[in-house]
């Protein structure tokens, strides 16, 4: 049982900071009012705060009953909601993290619940989004040999699709760069980082790089039907937020 | 000729094919290689007339010796004529492939020479990309009808996916405006593949490492409204093929008025039924429905105004109205409006609870068409008397000829965008 209480859990921002707060919540029985993340937090008067320190065993602890109670499917809904723009987040994936223990892995198909529909919401939105930018993500080739792209997600899906450029490209040294949440995907050909990265030192293209952007227009216009011309098929399948980093528009 | 000027006449020359689809193969990297292949297939851009642009698709060269009627590089249409060497249009590929344009290459080419010169041209563009530069992406390989099945068996091992057209709907049209094919120089190779991919099944069964042979399956492409064929005898010969060469897809393609014979039409390509045939092919391979159920011995064509699982449903009201909390999943799946991932949601969220109207706008099920279909713990929605005859007019009025034609705009919204484009 866990007493409502008027705290503040304070963590760093990272999921398995989340966790561990998570798991502070459950050892010291109190339900809290609310998670916030350490750095960007105004401080009031009125309520009590606590210092959640990250702890990997604790976080640990939490995912892996997750995934032992609800299944695999379940944990993974939790993170990628996590990554997500979800309201109140927190504070929804905690009550999921509970019905999680209640109702075992049936909780991801209990879409008639308020909470459990939510975060897959939530989380269905962030992985789409990612499967966009699998799709859009458009590299240059910079004058050090270096694949460049540069992307604005709504969601933070760096994490999301770091896994498949790595092996899809995996001797060819990248940089996805996420110009909203200040963070870089940076592969050497061998490792995979992620790394902060709040402001980006101007790309210089290398020339071959240019000759083929010119080829990829010339595909993409010829490519078309003109006969069957369809303004709007083609923004419902390829919205417009991401036509500003295509190289064929 | 400079490439640019290539890739212009040969990208024109062959974006008639319909199939973008990159999907069903999982060929993973390999050390020191580049690419692989998504078995969810990914679409990397879209093209002005809203078509998934998936590949790089090209032919390697339109100087063709064949006179097809329907087709726009038929060797007595006067067009701009261009070749790729193996090596450029390699180059082109992986130069793509890179910068996360494209999933791979969709290849394929005129006739020049002979048939079996043209397909040794073939199969040397892909041992440049697979044996030289590693290449592990998509590759779909058009086979050239009449070509020595020893060439076949070879391409087959180096692609993703292999297809022959059958290009128009029956044996008569085919005489009549593709004189130099005939329907068993294209039902050959179709068979072929078909044995060499069961046969690679069986040998992967046994060697983890023996040699994959078009690992996702082959396609064909039909053109629609060039000649008389109704939508009946199409769709059930599309489920022929499905069931005889286990195709993994049927595309249809409507005609655009390309040809100079006086006997090909020469109004613009009947979208509308292409979207409905499309719909149809839907239903047939996700939704258990047969040809003869779709269209019956007494019914020709889909109608213009309701899409065909409505149709059916309205000709079989002895189905419906369908309890959601008990209707078994395959009735489910018949409920207009509902698909196959409304119907799953259902069947697994009403084990835990029954499920009201309410729930099911929660759940994000479509109840624009459904509605007039089901009940919700014996009720109907928003108590609406369900009559049949009523029915019909109701959808109509929904619908209105204008939602019908914002269909048109979007041609496969109602069966999940994704599918058509080749993520499924």
């Amino acid at each position: 049982m866990l007493n409502r209480r008027d705290v503040i859990y304070l963590y760093d921002g990272s999921f398995m900071g989340f966790l561990s707060a998570v798991y502070d919540c459950n050892s010291e029985h109190t339900y809290p009012y609310d998670f916030e993340v350490v750095e960007n937090g105004q401080q009031t008067l009125i309520r009590q705060y606590r210092h959640c320190i990250h702890s990997d065993k604790k976080a640990q602890l939490v995912a892996s009953s997750v995934v032992n109670h609800a299944g695999k499917a379940a944990f993974e809904h939790l993170y990628c909601a996590f990554l997500s723009q979800l309201e109140n987040k927190e504070m929804t994936l905690f009550e999921f993290i509970r019905l999680c223990m209640k109702h075992g892995a049936g909780i991801v198909n209990m879409l008639q619940l308020d909470c459990p529909n939510r975060v897959i919401s939530a989380s269905r939105a962030a992985t789409n989004e990612a499967h966009m930018y699998r799709q859009f993500i458009r590299f240059g080739e910079l004058e050090n040999g270096v694949y460049y792209a540069q992307v604005e997600p709504k969601n933070d899906v760096l994490p999301l699709i770091a896994d498949h450029f790595a092996r899809r490209y995996a001797s060819m040294p990248f940089i996805i760069h996420d110009s909203v949440h200040g963070q870089c995907i940076v592969y050497n050909g061998k490792e995979l980082q992620i790394v902060d990265a709040s402001s980006m030192p101007a790309v210089h293209f290398s020339e071959r790089e240019l000759a083929c952007r010119e080829l990829w227009k010339q595909f993409y216009d010829s490519i078309e039907i003109k006969e069957r011309h369809n303004e709007k098929c083609r923004m419902a399948h390829m919205p417009k937020r991401f036509w500003k980093f295509l190289t064929e528009l | 000729m400079e490439i640019r000027d290539k890739l212009r006449i040969l990208s024109d020359a062959a974006k008639y094919d319909a199939s973008c689809s990159s999907s069903g193969s999982e060929r993973s990297n390999t050390p020191g290689g580049l690419g692989n292949a998504a078995s969810c297939g990914i679409c990397h851009s879209f093209s002005a007339d809203g078509r998934c642009i998936s590949l790089l698709k090209i032919l390697l060269s339109n100087y063709c010796v064949y006179d097809c009627q329907y087709c726009i590089n038929r060797s007595s249409n006067d067009v701009e004529r261009a070749a790729f060497t193996p090596r450029e249009a390699a180059d082109l590929t992986v130069d793509f492939y890179k910068r996360n344009y494209i999933e791979g290459l969709f290849l394929s080419s005129a006739v020049t020479g002979s048939p079996d010169n043209t397909m040794e041209q073939l199969i040397k563009t892909l041992s440049i990309l697979r044996n030289e530069y590693k290449f592990n992406g998509y590759i779909h390989v058009k086979t050239i009808p009449g070509a020595a099945p020893g060439l076949v068996n070879r391409l087959g091992l180096l692609c993703d996916r292999m297809s022959v057209n059958i290009e128009l709907p029956s044996d008569k049209s085919l005489s009549r405006f593709a004189p130099q094919k005939t329907k068993e120089s294209i039902l050959k190779p179709m068979k072929q593949i078909q044995g060499g991919i069961i046969q690679s099944k069986n040998e992967l069964a046994l060697y983890r490492h023996a040699p994959t042979f078009t690992p996702a399956g082959q396609s064909t492409q039909m053109i629609v409204g060039a000649t008389g064929e109704s939508d009946k005898s199409i769709i059930r010969l599309s489920q022929g093929l499905y069931k005889k060469f286990d195709l993994k897809r049927v595309f249809y393609s409507a005609y655009i008025p390309i040809g100079t014979n006086p006997a090909l039409p020469t109004t613009a390509p009947p979208l509308l039924r292409e979207h409905r045939l499309y719909q149809a092919d839907w239903l047939m391979r996700f939704y258990h429905f047969s040809a003869e159920e779709l269209l019956e011995d007494d019914e020709d064509s889909f109608s213009n105004l309701i899409d065909p699982k409505c149709q059916w449903a309205l000709r079989h009201m002895e189905y419906f109205p369908a309890e959601i909390n008990s209707a078994p999943y395959e009735l489910l799946l018949r409920v207009p409006g509902i698909g196959v991932r409304s119907a799953l949601k259902i069947v697994k969220a009403r084990r835990f609870s029954s499920l009201g109207f309410e729930d099911l706008k929660k759940m994000r099920v479509s109840l624009k068409r459904a509605k007039y279909f089901i009940t919700a713990k014996g009720k109907t929605y928003k108590n609406i008397w369900l009559r049949q005859e009523l029915i019909t007019p109701l959808l109509l009025s929904e619908n209105g000829s204008i939602g019908q034609m914002s269909l048109l705009d979007e041609p496969t919204r109602e069966d999940g965008v994704k599918c058509l484009t080749g993520e499924m």
